[in-house]
C-alpha cells in the first residue's frame, strides 16, 4: 500500500517534469530517471548551439543600430545648422516688418488720430444700433459695423473711403429716421410664439405699433415682437388712430424711457393685473371676504327683486277698491274690513298689530346685509394686521436690510384692506337700496293704511247720504 | 376754441390717469350723486310744488277737517307727498358716506403699487414710486371733496324737505 503511494508520487513528479520541459523534448517520453538525465544533457547541447547563433544575430544588429545612430547624428547637426540659418532669416524678417510698420505709422501719422476717432464713434453707434428700432427696419447695419470696426482697429488693413462714407450714411440714417414716423411691412413675433407679417408704424426711435399693439425690439432676436401686455385702452386707441391716419397732427403715447425708449412698456409685463394680485396676495382672509361679499350681494339682489314685486302689488292695491290678500297692504285692509263696526281706537290697535305682523317679512335679511357691510372692512383690517405680523416675522428672520422681502408682505397686508372696502361699498349701497324699498312699503302700511280705510268709510257715508 | 377744449380734456384725462381707476369710480359716483341732488332740487320746485298746491286745494275743499277720518286722510296725504319727496334721499346720503371709503380704497391700491414698485426696484428709485403715491393721494382728496360737498348739499336738501313738509302740515291744520 505504502509502495503504491510512492510510485504514484514518482509518476506524478515525472509528469510535472515533462510538463516543464520543452515541447520537442516532451515528444520523447523518458522511460526512467537515467534516460531522463540523458535527455536533459542532449537538450542542453542543442540549446547552447542555438544561443551561439542568437548571439551572432544580436551582434549583427548592434552593428546596424550603431550605423543608424551615426546617420541620425549627422542629420541632427545638419538640421541644427538649417535652424540657425532660418532663425537668422526670421530675425531679419522681423526687423523688416518692424521697419515697415514704423514706415506705415510714419506715413499714416495724420490718419491715426482720425482712425481712432472713427473707431470710437463706430463703437458708440454699434451699441446704439443694437437695440434701435431703425435697425429693425434696416437690418444688416450691425454686421457691417462689426467688420468696419475690426478693419479700422487693424494695423495691417486699410479702410476704404467708401466704407467710411457708408458708416457716415448709417449715422445720418439713424439721425433722420429718429425724427420720422414711417410705415413698412415686416415680420412681427406674436406672444404665442408665431410670426406674422404686419404693417408696422415706427414713431422715431421711441415706439413701434402694429395693429394697435405696441412692439418691442431686441437686437438679439432680430425682429419686432408684440408686447404680451399692452398699455391702457386710451393709449392703444390713439395708436390705432395714428396707424389709420394719412396726414395731420395726432396725439399718441410714446415711451421715451431707457436708452432707446420703451423700457417702461417692457416693464408692463412684470406688473401683475388686479386679478393676479388678488390671487397671489389675498390669502384665506381675502377669499373669505370675497365669499361673504358674494353672498351679501346675492341676498341683496334677491331681496330687491322680491321687494320690487311686493311694491308693485302694494301700488296696485292703493289704486284698487277691493282688498287683495296677496300683498301686505291688502292683508292690513282686510283686517279693517273684517271688523266693520268697531270703534276707532280698537281699529287702530288691530291695524297696528296687523302692520307689526307684516314688517318682519319686509325687513328680512336687511340686518344680514348691514352686518356684512360692517364686518367686511373689519375683516380687511384683520388681514392687514396678520399681514403685518408676517412682515415682522420676516424681519426677525432676514433682518430689515432687504426692502423687497418686506414689500411683498406689506402688499399682501394691503390687499385684504382693499378687498374689505371693495366688498363694503357695494354692500352698503345695496343695503340702502333694499332698505329704501322696504321702508317705502312699511311707510305706506303705517301712514296710509288708516287713511285708505278712512277714505273708504267716507266714500260709503257720502254714498249713503247722497 | 377747439384747441382750448382739447387742452381741457387733456388736463382732465391726465388728472384721471394719475389718480388711477378708483378715481373714475369716484367720479361716476359723484356724477350720480350730484345728478340725484339736482333732480331733487328740480323736483322740489316743479312737481312737488304742483302736488302741494293740488293737495291743499283738495284739503280746502273738504267740509270736515276735524274728525278722526279727516285726520287719517290728512296723514295719508302728507305721507304720500313726503314719500315721493324723500324717495332718493337715502341713496344720496349713502353716496356721501361711500365717497371717503372709496378714497381710502384708492389710497390702499396706490400704496400697493408703491410697495410693488419697491419690491421690484429695491426701493432705491423714489421717482418710480411717485406714480403710486399720486395714485394713493389723489383719490383720497377726491373722495374727501366729494363727501364734503355732498354733506352740505344733502343736509341743505334734508332741512329744506323737512321745512316744506312741516309747512304743508301747518297749512292743512
Amino acid at each position: 500500500m505504502k509502495k503504491n503511494i510512492i510510485k504514484l508520487a514518482g509518476i506524478s513528479l515525472t509528469g510535472v517534469f515533462l510538463a516543464v520541459s520543452t515541447q520537442a523534448f516532451a515528444q520523447q517520453p523518458a522511460a526512467n530517471l537515467s534516460e531522463l538525465l540523458r535527455n536533459v544533457e542532449e537538450n542542453r547541447v542543442v540549446e547552447s548551439q542555438e544561443a551561439r547563433e542568437r548571439e551572432q544575430r544580436f551582434q549583427q544588429q548592434v552593428n546596424q543600430q550603431e550605423q543608424i545612430l551615426e546617420e541620425t547624428r549627422t542629420r541632427i547637426s545638419e538640421e541644427e545648422a538649417e535652424n540657425t540659418r532660418l532663425e537668422g532669416v526670421f530675425d531679419e524678417n522681423r526687423q523688416r516688418l518692424a521697419d515697415a510698420r514704423a514706415q506705415l505709422r510714419e506715413v499714416r501719422a495724420n490718419l491715426n488720430e482720425l482712425l481712432g476717432t472713427i473707431q470710437g464713434v463706430a463703437g458708440d453707434f454699434r451699441s446704439i444700433f443694437d437695440n434701435s428700432l431703425v435697425s429693425a427696419q434696416y437690418p444688416g447695419r450691425n454686421e457691417f459695423l462689426d467688420s468696419f470696426i475690426e478693419r479700422v482697429a487693424s494695423d495691417t488693413e486699410q479702410v476704404r473711403v467708401d466704407e467710411i462714407e457708408r458708416f457716415w450714411f448709417y449715422m445720418q440714417q439713424e439721425l433722420v429716421e429718429s425724427g420720422r414716423v414711417v410705415q413698412y411691412d415686416d415680420i412681427v413675433g406674436l406672444p404665442s410664439g408665431e410670426q406674422e407679417n404686419r404693417t408696422i408704424t415706427r414713431i422715431g426711435t421711441f415706439n413701434s405699433i402694429a395693429d394697435g399693439d405696441y412692439l418691442s425690439y431686441n437686437g438679439a432676436v432680430g425682429h419686432l415682437q408684440v408686447l404680451p401686455r399692452q398699455p391702457g385702452a386710451d393709449v392703444v386707441g390713439r395708436a390705432q388712430a395714428l396707424e389709420s391716419a394719412q396726414s395731420g397732427i395726432y396725439k399718441v403715447g410714446i415711451d421715451p424711457t431707457g436708452a432707446q425708449g420703451g423700457s417702461l412698456m417692457a416693464n408692463l409685463i412684470n406688473f401683475p393685473t388686479p386679478a393676479e394680485q388678488v390671487r397671489q396676495n389675498s390669502g384665506v382672509i381675502g377669499f373669505t371676504i370675497i365669499g361673504v361679499g358674494v353672498i351679501a350681494v346675492l341676498v341683496a339682489l334677491i331681496r330687491s327683486f322680491m321687494l320690487t314685486l311686493v311694491a308693485a302689488k302694494v301700488n296696485s292695491q292703493v289704486k284698487s277698491d277691493k282688498a287683495n290678500k296677496n300683498n301686505p297692504l291688502g292683508r292690513v285692509l282686510l283686517v279693517a274690513e273684517s271688523n266693520p263696526n268697531v270703534d276707532t281706537e280698537t281699529l287702530e290697535l288691530k291695524l297696528g298689530e296687523a302692520i307689526l305682523q307684516e314688517t318682519p317679512a319686509l325687513e328680512r335679511f336687511l340686518t344680514f346685509i348691514k352686518i356684512i357691510s360692517a364686518i367686511a372692512p373689519l375683516m380687511g383690517l384683520l388681514g392687514t394686521v396678520t399681514g403685518m405680523i408676517q412682515v415682522f416675522q420676516q424681519i426677525t428672520v432676514y433682518g430689515a436690510g432687504d426692502p423687497t422681502i418686506m414689500a411683498g408682505g406689506i402688499s399682501m397686508a394691503l390687499m385684504t384692506t382693499v378687498l374689505g372696502i371693495t366688498v363694503a361699498i357695494p354692500t352698503i349701497l345695496m343695503h340702502t337700496w333694499v332698505k329704501s324699498k322696504s321702508d317705502r312699503i312699511i311707510h305706506i302700511l303705517e301712514e296710509q293704511a288708516t287713511g285708505i280705510i278712512a277714505r273708504k268709510a267716507e266714500a260709503s257715508i257720502n254714498k249713503a247720504q247722497g | 376754441m377747439y384747441f382750448a377744449l382739447l387742452d381741457l380734456s387733456d388736463a382732465i384725462t391726465d388728472f384721471m390717469n394719475r389718480g388711477g381707476p378708483v378715481l373714475w369710480v369716484i367720479g361716476m359716483l359723484l356724477l350720480v350723486k350730484w345728478s340725484l341732488i339736482f333732480e331733487r332740487v328740480w323736483y322740489l320746485h316743479s312737481t312737488h310744488a304742483k302736488k302741494v298746491k293740488q293737495t291743499l286745494a283738495v284739503w280746502a275743499g273738504r267740509s270736515d277737517t276735524r274728525s278722526w277720518r279727516a285726520q287719517q286722510i290728512r296723514n295719508m296725504m302728507v305721507s304720500e307727498i313726503s314719500l315721493d319727496l324723500k324717495s332718493t334721499m337715502p341713496i344720496i346720503e349713502t353716496l356721501v358716506v361711500v365717497c371717503p371709503l372709496l378714497g381710502l380704497m384708492g389710497t390702499v391700491t396706490g400704496m400697493i403699487e408703491v410697495f410693488y414698485v419697491m419690491a421690484l426696484t429695491g426701493g432705491g428709485d423714489a421717482k418710480s414710486m411717485a406714480g403710486g403715491v399720486s395714485k394713493a393721494t389723489i383719490p383720497t382728496m377726491a373722495g374727501m371733496v366729494g363727501a364734503l360737498s355732498g354733506i352740505f348739499a344733502s343736509n341743505w336738501l334734508k332741512s329744506r324737505i323737512d321745512r316744506d313738509l312741516e309747512l304743508l302740515e301747518d297749512h292743512m291744520a
